[in-house]
């Protein structure tokens, strides 16, 4: 059986509160096939960690279920946890044994994820040289900076080689260069090793260059979901037009953009090296790249008007504002 | 360098699930951590050949014929040694798998094992061998120091020995249930020294540790208390091999030693059971972990 | 975002007026008892802890012949009352210095230690701000202590003049205590480890301080370090007090428990302050203050 999804089924999960219970995750249906690599976004608080802890069998659901690898996750506890490898970057590493070394706590981690002491041994020193780890590998925990624990407990997660990985916040506290690296190492994972990879992030950026499925939890319950173009047509307000001029002086400019009927409101605009930047929301964009156009054509030397499309962090903005006020 | 890793990671190993092993890795990963703190090492050495002085310098009070009435020979140094050398290394065994597990609470580890597919009765038991070891150092020092340094007369010859370390075995095993319970409590409230603090107290007093057991006599609810707690028996047996060279031959010891495998068969699957709902209440609330 | 009001409020000058030590002690002891009250059932631990030492020394007392009490000078030889009023009050101090280091120790591992030392409050106002609670804890326990004593069989003798004189010796001792607590802590600031010191501290305490035995019993070189720790003469002063009713006016014993206490204070007070801000400083130059 090669059954690597993830599959909750009206999972809940409500602490009990003062006055009403806290429902932190809302009867969320959710499903991640075998081999994917999927994204789960949310603001602090909307439910990411308890619906990952409740994957990893240390939180039990209030209501509903979930299958992970094809076991139920209350029931069938102790298979879950042979078929996952977890990582809470948040922690900043404070999930490692600060006083063992970085071998050792890799060791530590080999016998109680029940790897064969030769199998880890190889995978330890690989693991070590992947990250870097090498020169301190013998040094303890407690004398690494942030990144490099953090590093050790990537290494520590993919120790055991699981076939699901849920990585909430893996680059967390890690310089750019190692985030870069950790990134390439997740896509090979997936690519590769057809590992399936639940990944939260608090860097939309790495979600979005990722990710091939996205989905948006507020307040516990799932938003939105799908891949990132069709979550960029969920926000239809979110039509934006950049005019790029030349010269530095863009106000008159500006004035009569901001006359046009069809402009909804003008964003930005400000000084950009020798030029100037004019981005603003428009109800048509068809019919507003020509009108902007005309109206400047003369008085203004124009070097561009183009089309933004929104990035992640828009979409996520709109979304999780949206879902809050309504 | 990524393919070099990826292809220590192609191979389908098979899980090496056995459970000593798995008792064998907490044991060697607590004992390692366990290492690194040299200056407790020390500190702790230096207490406990202090305290023996102290009970030394309190002994030089006791009327000798008071302590031979309790049928324990004459030597109220002999008779608190035991008392309180056995009693804390019971405390220590004890509070040790509590307070690890509250470390690694506090710390983020436990959330790594409970994620992991080790047994929690491995785990624990793992962590509890690391106890009686190092508990085992500090007893054995105790013991010598009050022997060699202060002159206690104890029967140090192989069979009083060998009586008192099968003694020793049965008692650990009829308190580890106990001690398994206690971190089922850790586990809910996140801290339980001063519990266990105070279980050991109770255990001196109710055992005997620092005076006979006949002056309880006039207090009935006390003497019955004192008839319950299994250490009560376990230091009956310790105190009559070490002080006055029983053996296994002798009738009192064997029924001791029953007593104690009575306490173990009833209260380890207790404190077994006691920790799986603890488990399972912090699952519900959600604070596995709690910084 | 509400940027705009925070913005509005810290554009308004701020007046800094230099909180009265009255103040900062209130704030002090509010803060710790409301933790202290979030762990509100170990009151009751405590309660029972120093019951069960109390009624242990009440049987342990029944084997003790006073042949050694009345020869150091103590002259009812009642070893019960002698032994509840050592344990009583070495208690007592021990659970402040250990309250001290302890809750510096905690403070270096939540972090909170380099937010009140980078405020405006001074260390010497943040070290006794941190064992007035304790010591104010530690009075009630003490109380109830004795008071079990007494209903058990304890024998004092209680005058107006022997409790004046009672007093002035716990109160000195605290002071002394405040002093060893302080070192403590600044060793504890420095190498990052709180119990063993502390506990290490209590055991020579017990041997040498005369807690469980008159001081006769131990040799010459115990009982010279004993002569150093000031536990040693307000357990002294304190029996003397209450179990022959001596006080300053008549007892050259007593006297010269009171110079030697003072006289301790004098010296290691200051000195103590010394060694914290020595450790403290250069745990500031080497980084290391809030670390684990």
């Amino acid at each position: 059986m090669n059954d690597h999804s993830i599959e909750t089924i009206g999972i809940t999960k409500e602490y009990p509160g003062k006055e009403k219970p806290l429902v932190a995750v809302d009867h969320t249906d959710l499903l991640i096939r075998s081999g994917e690599l999927f994204g789960l976004l949310g603001p602090n608080g909307a439910g990411k960690t308890t619906l990952i802890k409740m994957l990893c069998t240390l939180i039990l659901p209030t209501e509903g279920t979930a299958k992970v690898g094809g076991y139920d996750i209350v029931k069938e506890a102790a298979k879950v946890r042979e078929t996952i490898g977890w990582l809470h970057g948040e922690t900043g590493g404070r999930a490692l044994y600060w006083r063992l070394s970085a071998r050792d706590n890799l060791r530590f981690y080999a016998y109680i994820q029940n790897v064969p002491s030769d199998v880890a041994r190889k995978r330890i020193e690989a693991l070590l040289e992947f990250f870097d780890l090498k020169r301190e590998a013998d040094s303890l925990v407690k004398d690494y900076s942030t990144g490099m624990k953090v590093r050790v407990m990537l290494a520590r997660t993919l120790l055991p080689n699981p076939p699901i990985l849920l990585l909430d916040e893996p680059t967390v506290g890690l310089d750019a260069q190692t985030a870069i690296e950790t990134r390439k190492l997740i896509q090979t994972l997936n690519r590769e090793l057809h590992k399936t990879i639940l990944l939260t992030s608090h860097n939309l950026y790495e979600v979005e260059k990722l990710c091939e499925r996205v989905a948006i939890i507020n307040t516990g319950k799932i938003v939105a979901l799908g891949t990132m173009d069709q979550l960029a047509h969920l926000i239809h307000e979110a039509k934006t037009v950049e005019v790029r001029l030349e010269g530095t002086d863009g106000e008159a400019a500006t004035q009569i953009i901001q006359q046009l009927d069809l402009i909804r409101r003008v964003m930005m605009s400000e000084r950009s090296g020798d030029g100037w930047i004019i981005r603003a929301e428009v109800s048509d964009l068809d019919s507003a790249i020509p009108r902007i156009a005309n109206a400047l054509a003369g008085n203004f030397r124009i070097r561009g008007i183009s089309e933004i499309r929104p990035h992640l962090e828009e979409i996520f903005v709109k979304i999780t504002e949206g879902n809050n006020h309504g | 360098m990524d393919n070099q890793l990826i292809t220590y990671f192609q191979d389908n190993v098979a899980p090496d699930k056995s459970e000593v092993r798995q008792i064998w890795g907490i044991f060697w990963g607590q004992l390692k951590i366990f290492m690194t703190y040299r200056t407790w090492v020390v500190t702790d050495t230096f207490n406990t050949i202090v305290s023996i002085a102290i009970y030394y310098f309190l002994s030089l009070q006791v009327q000798p014929s008071q302590i031979a009435a309790s049928g324990y020979g004459t030597s109220y140094l002999a008779f608190s040694l035991i008392g309180i050398a056995f009693a804390n290394y019971l405390w220590f065994c004890i509070n040790r798998i509590s307070h690890s597990m509250q470390s690694e609470i506090r710390e983020g580890t436990f959330e790594t094992i409970a994620s992991s597919p080790i047994r929690m009765r491995s785990y624990l038991f793992g962590q509890a061998a690391r106890g009686f070891l190092v508990g085992l150092y500090y007893m054995v020092g105790a013991l010598a120091v009050g022997v060699y340094g202060f002159n206690a007369p104890l029967h140090f010859e192989p069979a009083a020995l060998l009586t008192s370390s099968l003694v020793l075995v049965f008692m650990v095993l009829s308190h580890l249930g106990l001690g398994i319970f206690i971190a089922g409590i850790v586990l809910v409230y996140k801290q339980a020294d001063p519990v266990t603090f105070m279980v050991s107290l109770f255990m001196e007093f109710f055992a005997g540790a620092l005076f006979p057991l006949q002056l309880l006599s006039n207090y009935p609810p006390l003497a019955i208390a004192s008839e319950l707690m299994p250490y009560t028996y376990a230091l009956d047996a310790l105190r009559k091999s070490l002080i006055q060279g029983a053996t296994l031959a002798s009738q009192d010891i064997l029924f001791d030693l029953a007593v104690l495998v009575v306490y173990a068969v009833i209260l380890l699957p207790l404190g077994l059971w006691s920790f799986n709902v603890g488990y399972d209440r912090i699952r519900t609330e959600g604070t596995t972990s709690s910084y | 975002m509400e940027s705009d009001k925070i913005i509005q409020m810290l554009q308004e000058p701020t007046v800094r007026s230099k909180t009265t030590l009255a103040e900062k002690a209130k704030a002090f002891i509010v803060r710790d008892f409301k933790i202290y009250w979030t762990y509100k059932f170990w009151v009751v631990f405590d309660v029972i802890d120093i019951a069960i030492l109390v009624a242990t020394y009440y049987f342990v007392a029944q084997i003790i012949t006073p042949a050694h009490l009345v020869a150091e000078g103590y002259s009812s030889g009642d070893y019960f009352t002698f032994a509840m009023l050592g344990i009583a009050f070495s208690q007592y101090v021990q659970n402040s210095v250990h309250g001290l280091t302890e809750g510096v120790r905690d403070e270096q591992w939540t972090g909170t230690i380099e937010t009140i030392l980078s405020s405006a409050t001074s260390y010497r106002s943040y070290l006794l701000g941190a064992s007035l609670f304790r010591f104010l804890y530690g009075t009630i326990i003490l109380v109830g202590a004795l008071g079990l004593g007494l209903l058990i069989g304890g024998k004092v003798i209680l005058t107006p003049s022997t409790l004046a004189t009672g007093a002035v010796f716990a109160l000195l001792l605290v002071s002394g205590h405040l002093a060893i607590g302080a070192m403590s802590a600044g060793i504890v600031v420095m190498i990052k480890r709180g119990d063993p010191i502390a506990w290490g501290f209590t055991w020579l305490t017990q041997l040498v301080s005369g807690v469980f035995y008159p001081l006769g019993l131990l040799p010459w070189y115990l009982k010279w370090v004993g002569f150093a720790l000031p536990l040693t003469y307000s357990l002294d002063g304190i029996r003397r007090t209450f179990m022959n009713g001596e006080t300053f006016f008549d007892s050259a014993v007593l006297q010269t428990d009171l110079v030697a206490l003072i006289a301790f204070i004098i010296i290691m007070v200051p000195l103590s302050l010394q060694v914290f801000a020595w450790a403290y400083r250069r745990s500031q130059r080497q980084g290391t203050l809030g670390q684990y």
